[in-house]
């Protein structure tokens, strides 16, 4: 009897590397390895410029990376069949779409090309968040926001990878938007991956957390583990080694602690750690 | 049998049709004297402009072949055009037209958008190619220059070294458009953002949120467009210029202003799996770039007629025909750009039938006088036309709300 696998990860990178210029030794992303388990949603962190959305363009097909591979649901995502590509909602860092059209006609001829495309779900948030069917063109940024946000989840995807969606939305907007998200995920178990500048959002979302700095993933993983396992703590005079080696600076008095047996005094006091400072802590290091 | 032909072939129709009406009918006209030099330069400005601004697109390593389809639009505008136009002509027996410098002038002036951007618009059309030869050339036709000038632009070694000239600068298009980010100054988009609120931009774009590609693209269209009236009316008769202006200045910022569609759409039918393989999807980006450029080369074309025409006695004739083929040629020119516009076409079948009826009922009205005189007639021409891109938007509207609902 043939022992069942395991469904292919929505999205898997394996070695990426990616650029934007000629010289092939410039490189956004170099040898990054990411994987998504499905139903999870990870929240994508960085730097300006550390790549997230170079990732999230070789993750999605529309760049193809130099080296190393980059899979949907076990496809290579530059080759990626129609079946594949339908299960995908993505919300661009700038969202651009027919700004002579309004609202309702654009979802609706977006929404025309799936075959099960979520009318309920759209109207649903439309009408929690105030939507007006109006000209997209004269929509404030925030509203053109959510119209992309609506295109994107309008036909549940499978993955839906966002890319700092939440920035021009105002918080009463970013709560609804977020709670669509943790339902849509509750009800579908769809992956998400998230990238963000407002750390508190992925806080309180995400489950996981990919921290991407000099090119590569630092950090993935579980956001309760990581939360366990690391905190501040509060030293009097610099650290000597090994302490010093699993230390992070994170402003003049506190430094980041992390891993057991670290060799600090048992009496240090640990404070639990918020993902800003994690954030911070990992990138500084 | 003919149905079905039209359904699979209506957009290579749609594009090719203003062409070969152009060809057939005006571009002989056009080419045949000095004046179509700057009438390229106009032709290079679009050209410039559209392939800049398309080839900026961060996306574009999505569609395969690319940077081809925006250089074979450069190609089929400067080079391919004007050459059908000059091989007709000269097939007449007329004397052999400024075929060359025309393709230089074009060419430089979109290898200068190409290589600086469109962020300065204005001021790239002003200064670099349109005033100087324009008013040069107005002068010289004002004062009985324009043979001899004629005469020179026509001499075999302008034309030979005028084209080498054009084709090393087709070379570096070609190279500008291979380069991943094309235009390294600041880009159109930081440029719409950070302009400065004037009050030329408020008459033509209202508020601080129409600061759009369409606002700051039609300012200098609009500029062109009455510097055309104001130039060629000294000199020829104005009424098709300024029906041309109209024209012009319409398909400018309708075609332009619609760039960035061009890329939602060709993403929304990656993501959807409405095309299976990247090559289909790079064979619709094509045909819908050539579409794009070809959509105001009607109007442009029709400039170029106007003020390619030279002698009185031609004029009379010309205008005549300017009249008559006015509404089709907008027509064609609507059904072209809104083939790219609306991403829910209404069917080909109501698209023929509405164009038909417009050419069919409309046109023998116009073409058997009704002793309207000319200013009359061109004034039902510009009514006529205005009714049909009304018709046809509330056509076309009704039509796609019709098919969504399906």
């Amino acid at each position: 009897m043939d022992r069942p696998t395991d469904p292919p990860a929505p999205l898997a990178l394996r070695g990426v590397s990616a650029g934007y210029e000629r010289n092939k030794k410039d490189r956004v992303l170099d040898a990054v390895d990411l994987e998504l388990a499905p139903g999870t949603i990870t929240g994508l962190l960085g730097r300006n410029g550390s790549g997230k959305t170079t990732l999230m363009r070789v993750a999605l097909g529309l760049m193809r990376a130099r080296t190393g591979t980059a899979r949907l649901f076990g496809e290579d995502s530059w080759d990626s069949p129609a079946e594949v590509r339908k299960r995908l909602g993505y919300v661009p860092q700038q969202f651009a779409s027919f700004g002579w059209m309004k609202v309702d006609p654009c979802l609706a001829m977006i929404g025309s090309h799936y075959e099960d495309w979520d009318h309920r779900l759209v109207d649903d948030l439309k009408r929690e968040w105030q939507l007006d069917n109006r000209r997209i063109a004269k929509l404030s940024p925030g509203d053109q926001q959510k119209v992309a946000i609506l295109l994107a989840v309008g036909h549940k995807p499978d993955l839906l990878l966002l890319d700092e969606p939440a920035a021009s939305l105002d918080p009463a907007a970013r709560r609804d938007f977020l709670r669509a998200i943790v339902e849509l995920n509750a009800d579908r178990g769809q992956t998400v991956l998230l990238s963000s500048h407002i750390t508190s959002d992925i806080e309180r979302i995400a489950s996981h957390i990919a921290i991407l700095h000099g090119g590569r993933i630092v950090c993935h993983e579980a956001l309760d583990e990581i939360k366990d396992r690391v905190g501040l703590v509060m030293l009097t005079e610099p650290p000597s080694p090994p302490v010093a080696n699993v230390l992070a600076s994170h402003g003049d008095r506190y430094w980041l602690w992390d891993a057991d047996d670290c060799g600090l005094a048992p009496e240090t006091q640990i404070e639990p750690v918020v993902l800003e400072d994690l954030f911070v802590g990992i990138t500084a290091r | 049998m003919l149905r079905s032909l039209l359904q699979a072939r209506w957009p290579q129709i749609a594009a090719f049709t203003p062409f070969v009406i152009f060809v057939a009918v005006l571009g002989g006209h056009a080419v045949a004297s000095g004046i179509a030099v700057w009438v390229m330069g106009l032709a290079g400005w679009i050209a410039g402009v559209t392939v800049a601004d398309l080839g900026n697109w961060q996306n574009r390593t999505l569609v395969p072949g690319y940077s081809s389809a925006l250089f074979r639009t450069v190609l089929v505008v400067l080079v391919l055009m004007p050459l059908g136009c000059a091989l007709l002509w000269s097939v007449a027996g007329n004397p052999l037209p400024p075929y060359g410098p025309g393709v230089l002038a074009g060419t430089l002036m979109a290898l200068w958008f190409v290589r600086f951007g469109v962020s300065r618009a204005i001021l790239n059309t002003a200064l670099a190619a349109i005033l100087p030869p324009g008013f040069y050339l107005v002068w010289a036709a004002k004062h009985g220059l324009h043979h001899s000038f004629f005469e020179t632009l026509t001499d075999s070694r302008v034309q030979v070294s005028s084209l080498a000239l054009a084709t090393l600068g087709l070379l570096l298009i070609r190279h500008r458009l291979n380069i991943p980010t094309l235009v390294a100054h600041p880009g159109f988009d930081a440029i719409t953002r950070d302009l400065p609120r004037t009050k030329l931009i408020d008459l033509v774009g209202g508020s601080q949120a129409g600061f759009t590609r369409e606002v700051v693209l039609s300012v200098p269209t609009v500029v062109l467009a009455l510097l055309l009236v104001f130039l060629v009316g000294i000199t020829q008769s104005p009424m098709p210029t300024i029906f041309t202006s109209v024209c012009l200045a319409w398909a400018v910022i309708r075609v332009l202003g619609l760039l960035p569609n061009i890329h939602v759409l060709l993403c929304s039918y990656w993501f959807s799996g409405a095309v299976a393989t990247r090559r289909s999807l790079g064979r619709k980006c094509a045909l819908a770039i050539l579409v794009r450029g070809l959509a105001w080369v009607p109007a442009g074309l029709l400039g170029a007629a106007t003020l390619g025409s030279g002698e009185t006695q031609r004029q009379t004739q010309f205008d005549e025909v300017l009249v008559v083929l006015l509404p089709t040629l907008l027509a064609i020119m609507l059904f072209a750009s809104n083939l790219s516009r609306l991403p829910y076409q209404p069917s080909m079948t109501w698209q023929v039938v509405f164009i038909g009826v417009l050419s069919g009922g409309f046109l023998p009205i116009l073409r058997y006088d009704l002793e309207l005189g000319w200013i009359g007639r061109g004034v039902f021409a510009l009514c006529l036309a205005g009714l049909a891109v009304a018709t046809w938007f509330v056509v076309a509207r009704a039509l796609a709300r019709a098919e969504i609902a399906q």
